[in-house]
């Protein structure tokens, strides 16, 4: 299984309580499930469904894809700040 | 500056002037009339190469030249009438005073000139100056305004007429040579050009809030020559706006921002048209407004008014260029440009209102809405000056405090956007408030019942033994009660923290629950209630803002 690196931005950062870590993830990961494998970590993360963006190496992530240790997925919520 | 109409020189032959003031046997070259001649021009040249000025200025070289003027034909004196110094008036005050009717031409000598004099209001501010000398710098001042507006917003038929010069190689353009001059910087940046600065000046961008986002956007744009701003915002300026909304000033608390900024945006560049929008943007004025303009910046601080936004401009085909921040980090995107996503493809569903923070609860550093506000200017001009767009289909994520800058490609439009897609259900605004569950402020409902409550005043009347204050940890360290404990909000609700030492042996001792504004005071009363069933906890209503305006005016606000 691949260590791959996860940035957390904005309310995601809340929740973990960090900017980013490395997480082992399963080898196949998809929209739903990444979510579900990120929030045995962070269970909190799981409010945050359908509200996110996910980017896996700088492009939004959509169906499944094979990660590998290099790998970089970001999670995106929406700021509406000003 | 001639006051009437001086053709009458005309009968005068070469060299007529006046004297000059300070020594009459001297004529002032200020004024004097001379037939053009390639002769005089030569032996003029000669003379200054040879012998010099004696006053090291036209007027010794020319007096030199025509030596026998002072004494010569007394027609070739003009009179002094034609050649005022408003500032010797002070030497003869009486004859100022006596031939002030008369006088054809008024010479503004010396080193300070009337252009360094401030004018207001057709008022001169100035000190020791006489009142014919006040009279005539403000009728220059008033010359100067029509000169001005003439010069800078040439009429149709002076453009028709400077495009059709011959003999010289200009491509026409809607351009002034002034505004040439003042926007050559970026003007000469590759994919603006003249056809980009023209684009901007012929466009009209909407900026909807006047906050930390719309104060550096709006600034960039006035700066860079976009012909119209339209300014959206109904609140007024806080001191507490200050530290990062740049157009407002200490001096401007209270006062309305769409003011404030228009003040200063005209100061940065008065040829701009700046159009005042004092309201809350809602449902039912929406449309109206935005369809006067070409490209919106959404600058707001909250979800429900960005949905508004997004719909408005699909629904009247306008590009959003909307940006957002919060803490240290924030996001820049380009809506609805060119067939790409619109806000709601990307964010289908609102947020959850009891988790989405504003800058009031969450906080924000200025320099980050400098980088986002920023990012918004450089991208509206890239759009209206060469209809490209850096962030469409982007997201361009900054957080200047860990020093990540990325862009993430997002998805393209949903085919089942209900706004942008196919079949769109939405298709005029709808119940914003409704939709997002929360409107631009926060309507909160009380967790509490009242025997769960204390306010301010029973507190301090109170000996209380345990005080949990659940506000951040950064935010207890700016000020905070005597003897209370910091337990943050988020390590209390997920259980982080023990809390055991904070819980009385005695259920019958009450724990007093404590934040910012008596919100978060109260869930977290719900919460510890749920754990600890057979002890007394209650909030504090109205928080620290309320024990501020309650107990203890010389309590920190922030
Ligand atoms: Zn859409």
């Amino acid at each position: 299984m691949p260590v791959v690196t996860v940035l957390y931005f904005a309310r995601c950062r809340e929740i973990t309580g960090k900017v980013q870590e490395k997480v082992l993830l399963p080898e196949t990961v998809s929209l739903d499930n990444i979510l579900t494998e990120l929030a045995k970590v962070h269970p909190a993360l799981e409010t945050l469904r359908g509200k996110l963006t996910v980017a896996h190496n700088q492009a939004y992530l959509e169906g499944s894809v094979q990660l590998q240790s290099t790998d970089e997925i970001a999670l995106i919520p929406p700021v509406s700040g000003g | 500056m001639p006051l009437s109409n001086i053709d009458d020189l005309f009968q005068y032959e070469e060299l007529s002037a006046c004297r000059d003031a300070g020594w009459p046997d001297c004529f002032n070259t200020g004024l004097f009339v001379l037939t053009p001649s390639l002769e005089t021009y030569k032996a003029l040249i000669r003379r200054a190469c040879d012998d010099g000025s004696f006053d090291g200025g036209d007027q010794g070289l020319l007096n030199a030249h025509f030596s026998t003027w002072s004494h010569g034909d007394i027609r070739k004196h003009i009179p002094f009438s034609y050649n005022v110094n408003p500032n010797a008036s002070y030497t003869y005050l009486p004859a100022y005073k006596h031939f002030a009717d008369q006088v054809k031409m008024v010479h503004f000598l010396g080193a300070v000139k009337p252009w360094h004099y401030q004018y207001a209001n057709g008022r001169v501010q100035g000190q020791n100056l006489t009142e014919h000398t006040l009279k005539f710098l403000e009728q220059w001042h008033k010359v100067a305004d029509i000169v001005k507006q003439t010069y800078y917003q040439p009429t149709a038929e002076m453009k028709a007429g400077s495009a059709k010069k011959e003999g010289t190689n200009v491509v026409p353009t809607t351009l002034t040579n002034p505004e040439i001059l003042r926007y050559g910087r970026q003007m000469i940046v590759d994919g603006v050009g003249l056809p980009g600065q023209e684009g901007l000046k012929k466009s009209k961008v909407l900026i909807v809030g006047l906050g930390a986002l719309g104060c550096p956007s709006s600034h960039y744009l006035a700066a860079a020559g976009v012909g119209t701003l339209g300014l959206v915002d109904d609140d007024v300026v806080d001191a507490s706006n200050l530290h990062r909304q740049i157009l407002h000033s200490e001096k401007e608390i209270g006062v309305h921002k769409v003011d404030s900024a228009i003040s200063r945006l005209h100061a940065v560049n008065q040829h701009v048209s700046l159009i005042p929008h004092k309201v809350d943007l809602n449902a039912s004025n929406a449309l109206s407004i935005i369809q006067q303009y070409d490209l919106v910046l959404d600058c707001t601080d909250n979800a429900t008014t960005r949905y508004l936004i997004n719909d408005c401009c699909v629904l009247l085909n306008k590009v959003l260029v909307s940006g957002a921040a919060l803490r240290f980090e924030g996001q820049v995107s380009t809506y609805n440009y060119k067939g790409g996503p619109c806000y709601r493809c990307i964010n289908p569903s609102p947020p959850d209102p009891e988790t989405t923070l504003n800058c009031f609860e969450a906080g924000v550093l200025g320099p980050v809405t400098g980088v986002v506000g920023s990012l918004q200017a450089a991208e509206a001009i890239k759009i209206l000056a060469s209809d490209e767009s850096a962030y469409a289909g982007k997201l361009m994520l900054v957080c200047p405090w860990d020093g990540i800058m990325k862009a993430i490609k997002l998805r393209p439009r949903r085919k089942d956007c209900v706004v942008c897609g196919d079949n769109p259900t939405v298709t005029s605004p709808i119940d914003y408030v409704k939709f997002c569950g929360s409107g631009k402020n926060k309507q909160y409902s009380n967790a509490s019942t009242e025997s769960e409550r204390i306010t301010c005043r029973q507190l301090r009347d109170s000996s209380y033994k345990h005080l949990i204050d659940v506000r951040p940890s950064v935010e207890f360290g700016i000020c905070a009660l005597e003897n209370s404990v910091c337990v943050p909000f988020m390590d209390l609700v997920s259980d982080k923290v023990d809390l055991s030492p904070h819980i009385p042996e005695d259920p019958a001792e009450p724990v007093y629950l404590l934040c910012r504004a008596g919100i978060n005071s109260q869930v977290a009363v719900q919460h510890l209630k749920a754990k600890y069933p057979e002890h007394c906890f209650k909030d504090i209503v109205g928080g620290l803002m309320g024990w501020t305006s309650d107990i203890d005016p010389n309590f920190p606000m922030y």
